[in-house]
Parts: C-alpha cells; structure tokens; sequence
C-alpha cells in the first residue's frame, strides 16, 4: 500500500507543525490551544498505527477468554438470561465486525450480567463473576495505560512497560 | 425560598430508595441535551458573534451599557468563554466581564442558572466572580450563557506549565504555603452556606439522615453513561453495582462545590491571596465527604517524597482531613469517606470515556480535538478505581 499510512500520517504532522501552527493567530487563543492537542493526538495516532491490529486483537481475546471461563451460571432468570447472551456474544466465529467491536460488544454483555448478578445471581456466582471481571479490569486498565502513555495524563509513567510487552503479535 | 416549596426527586418523598431519583433539574438538562443533539454539529462561536449578541442580551437583561472589545478566554474544557469591556456598567466591578455560554454538548451537562443561583449564594462567604445576568434558557444567544464580573488573577504561576483545565499545575513551596490555609477555609464556608435561605431554587435537598445524597449521585452519573456511553467498560459497572450496594448515609447535607481542585481558582501572584473561586457548574447539596474525596483524586494532585497524596499538589492530604475536622467539628467517616472516592473516580470516567468521546465523535463541542484527547485519561483513572476497589471483589 503506497504510500504507507504511516508516511502520510509523518507528512500531515510535519505541515503542521512546520507551516499551518505558525501561521496561527497567536491572539485566538482557542486555535492555539487545539493545535497542540492536535498535534498530540496526532503523534499518538502515528505511534499507534502499526500496533492497532495486535492491540484491539489482544484486549478481545482477554475479555473472550475471561468470559468463557466463568463457571456455569446461578441465580435468578435475568441472571440465567444474561449469562446465555454473553456466552453467545463471546463465542467463537462472532467477530465479523471486527477485534473492537467485538470487544465493546462483549463488554456491553458484560454489563448486562453484572446489573444481573447484583440483582438475582447466586451469591457465589455473583462473586465469581465479580472477581473475574475485575481481574480483567486490572489487566485492561494496565494495557490502556501503556496504549496512552505519551497522553501525558499517567500517574506513574515510569512504572509502565512497553505497550508492545503487553499485546501479543498476530 | 422556602425549604417546602424545593422541588425534590419523587423517591426522597416516598422514603423509598428509587435508581430512577435525579435532581428534576438535573434530568430535566439531560433530556434537554437529547434534542440538542438532533440539530448535528456545532461551530465554536467568533467574538464578532458574541459583540452582536451581546446588545440583545444586555437589553434582555435590563442593563443599559455598551459592550466592546470582545475577546476570547483560553483554559476551560466545557464552556465557551468570552470577555469585554462594558461602558455604562452598573457597577465598577463590571467594568470588564465574562460570558460563559455552553457549547451544544460537552464533557459536562450543566445548568448557568443553578450556577448563578449558587454564584450569588457563597458571595460573601468565598470570592467568587459577581453575577451580571444569566440567560438559562438561550433566548439572546441560542444557547444558555451566564455573564459575571472579571476577576483578576492566575491559575498557575506565571511561566509555569499545566496541562487542559489546570491539570497538572504546580505552586511551588512559597506560594502552596500562602494558598492552602485559604484552599481549605474556602471549601469550609462553602460547606457552612445556609442552602435553606441561600435562593438555590434549582436545587433539590437530600433529606438528612437518608442515603438520598449518594443516592442521587450514583443514579445521576449513571443514567449520563446510559445515555451517552459509545464503548463498553465493564470496570464502570462494577463499580457501579458496588456504588449501590453500600449507599452511605448523609447526616447533615451541606452545600458542595463539586470541582473543588487546582485549577478552578485564581490568585493573586503579588499578594497570593485566591481572589475567586471558580467553575461552580457541578455544585450540589450533599455530602461534605464527597468534595473532600474530589480533592483526593490523584488526577489533581502528585505524590510526595513519603509517597502521601499531595492534594493539588500543593499540601499532603493528611493535612486537609485534620484542618477540617479541627475547624468544622465534623468528624470524617473512612468508609463514607472511600465511598466517595469510588464515586468520584466513577463520574470522572463517566465524563472522559462517555460525554467527551460522544460530543468529540458528534463534532457538538468548540473543542472536539481537546475533548478527544482528554479521553486519554479514563485510562489513569481505571487504574486509580481499581485501586480504590482491590479487595472488594477477591
């Protein structure tokens, strides 16, 4: 694919940064201001573009695989009924849509049954669920941290790995 | 006004703890915010659009003056912010103005009319920009603005560095020292505001010794996210479900800033005295552990050496919870206290990973590229969440 995206993206920042924020009125306070957080993204998104695949693969192969290893459900019909949909959604050969839509997908069947098992799950399903989901969590929050190191918004940057560490390579 | 005649969420009459319980007012903007969205994008507005719309609004207004030299205010990452000189002002302190006017949609839905209404409540007791008028409904402009005097003063020392909406601002020892004392006795006098006699008409009270003030909170930023929420982040709804589980009772609801942090003050570089108090769009009656728990957002503030949470970074957040214990009598209660900063961290990713990446995706905001960026931050504040609920769900 010529040009590559990556290049494309490299030149659309370079004029940018080197020609239009220049020539910006440095009184419109407003253009200012969203040239350098334009900028930003756009060094984001130049760092992200080739690690984009691996990394909305791996955050959906995480929560799939958390899902499916939750045990059988109990409790009331809404949580029986929850529980089935997720399975559903989470089961193989969905994934037409795509890693991130498949993970949001899951995610929002996640939702339901979490709501569910608060409301008539057994208390010991409901924990279990609990307890896989936040472990999930855990791993999520760590992956995003990484993903938007360079946003400049971490606590503790230092403490990060490379995203690359975290994402596994088709 | 009286206590009697403030309209209050159906549930907190009953008696019965209800998920549906929302300020009316508060339901009333988000609803309001559903038809908005219909008419599609929106375009940050020029200072020539507000000089032309600035006659209309003083006429609505009852002010005979003219306005001139309209500019653009920079910072802020909700409102569209204006200032201009007014001849013929009322009084002196309007000599210069501000107009916040809210864009179409942004990382917060608020009301100017409640933020005016609480403006005139806490001046006298905390300094705060004076009202000149507040247009709730849009009729001058097309969209609801609130106009105040113009009050001088910094956010960060000149020439240091902070990031969007003040985040990341540091003080130094010199000035922390001269700012916290007064940080601390504002956010007290706030929380000492007579709310009965106060004329917040757009307010509801959570009745005391009820779980109405949590309540109303987790329901509140809850229905924002089942509204506006693109993608799935199921750490919410744990968190959520948490939320509901462990509702903590409010013994005395007191009036709440809401957005009590660095970045939402001005001072004085000279004196170092705070000369206003800022950004009041999230202020509610409730809980005085919730604005306390606000302050301790590790967003808002940085560690020090011993690894205490600087509030601010400013001052450790030791030293918060015993000045104000020691100078209200109120005594802070840990779990209430850590109940708090669930909700906190919960309305604050709600905004960042809900609102803003709606209104950046719509283009409905005159800073679609700031609030796309600051989406970024749901990631930090997941961790931070998580933190707060470890253990919770071994």
């Amino acid at each position: 694919m010529t040009p590559d995206p990556v290049v494309r993206l490299q030149s659309v920042i370079h004029t940018l940064e080197h020609v239009i924020v220049p020539a910006v009125d440095a009184t419109n306070l407003l253009a200012v201001e969203q040239c350098g957080v334009t900028l930003a993204q756009l060094q984001m998104l130049l760092a992200h573009l080739p690690l984009i695949e691996d990394y909305h693969r791996s955050c959906a192969d995480d929560i799939a695989e958390t899902v499916l290893a939750l045990p059988e459900a109990a409790g009331g019909a809404r949580t029986l009924a929850s529980a089935a949909g997720l399975s559903d959604i989470a089961g193989a050969d969905t994934r037409s849509r795509g890693d991130r839509l498949f993970y949001h997908d899951v995610g929002r069947a996640v939702d339901a049954l979490l709501r569910a098992v608060a409301a008539d799950g057994d208390a010991g399903y409901r924990a279990e669920v609990e307890k896989n989901i936040f472990a999930f969590s855990r791993r999520q929050s760590l992956r995003s941290r990484a993903w938007f190191r360079d946003s400049g918004f971490d606590p503790d940057p230092a403490s990060l790995p490379p995203v690359t560490d975290l994402i596994a390579p088709n | 006004m009286l206590q009697t005649e403030i309209k209050t969420p159906a549930s907190a009459v009953r008696g019965r703890p209800d998920r549906e319980a929302i300020e009316p007012r508060l339901l009333e903007m988000l609803v309001d915010k559903q038809e908005r969205r219909k008419l599609g994008a929106y375009l940050p507005r020029s200072a020539d659009d507000i000089a032309n719309g600035l006659g209309a609004l003083l006429e609505q207004a009852g002010i005979a003056a003219d306005a001139h030299s309209v500019r653009r205010l920079g910072g802020g990452a909700s409102k569209e912010q204006f200032v201009f000189d007014l001849d013929g002002a009322p009084a002196p302190e309007f000599a210069r103005c501000v107009l916040r006017m809210d864009p179409r949609e942004g990382i917060i839905e608020t009301c100017r009319r409640r933020e005016g209404q609480v403006l005139r409540a806490v001046a006298g007791s905390v300094p705060v920009p004076p009202v000149l008028c507040v247009d709730g409904e849009g009729r001058a402009m097309g969209q609801p603005l609130m106009v105040t005097g113009f009050v001088g003063g910094v956010v960060k020392p000149s020439g240091g560095s902070a990031g969007p909406s003040g985040l990341g601002a540091t003080m130094g020892g010199r000035i922390s020292e001269a700012l916290t004392p007064q940080f601390i006795d504002y956010l007290i006098a706030t929380h000492g505001v007579d709310v009965d006699v106060a004329g917040l008409e757009d307010f509801a009270r959570p009745r005391p010794g009820t779980t109405d003030a949590a309540l109303w909170q987790v329901n509140y930023w809850t229905k924002v996210r089942e509204i506006e929420e693109i993608d799935s982040l199921p750490l919410l709804t744990l968190a959520e479900t948490w939320l509901y589980d462990h509702l903590p009772v409010c013994a005395e609801p007191v009036l709440l800033h809401g957005d009590y942090r660095v970045g939402n003050f001005l001072f004085d570089e000279a004196s170092l005295r705070i000369t206003a108090m800022l950004d009041w769009e999230l202020s509610h009656i409730g809980d005085f552990h919730e604005d306390l728990a606000y302050s301790f957002e590790p967003l808002f503030g940085s560690r020090g050496a011993d690894g205490e949470l600087l509030v601010g970074s400013m001052f450790p957040a030791s030293r918060l919870l015993d000045d104000y214990q020691a100078k209200t009598g109120r005594i802070v209660d840990q779990a209430t206290l850590h109940w708090y900063k669930v909700l906190t961290s919960y309305k604050l990713i709600g905004m960042n990973h809900a609102s803003s990446i709606l209104a950046a995706r719509d283009g409905t905001n005159h800073q679609s590229a700031l609030l796309g960026f600051l989406a970024a931050c749901t990631s930090g504040l997941s961790d931070h969440l998580c933190n707060l609920l470890e253990g919770e769900f071994a």
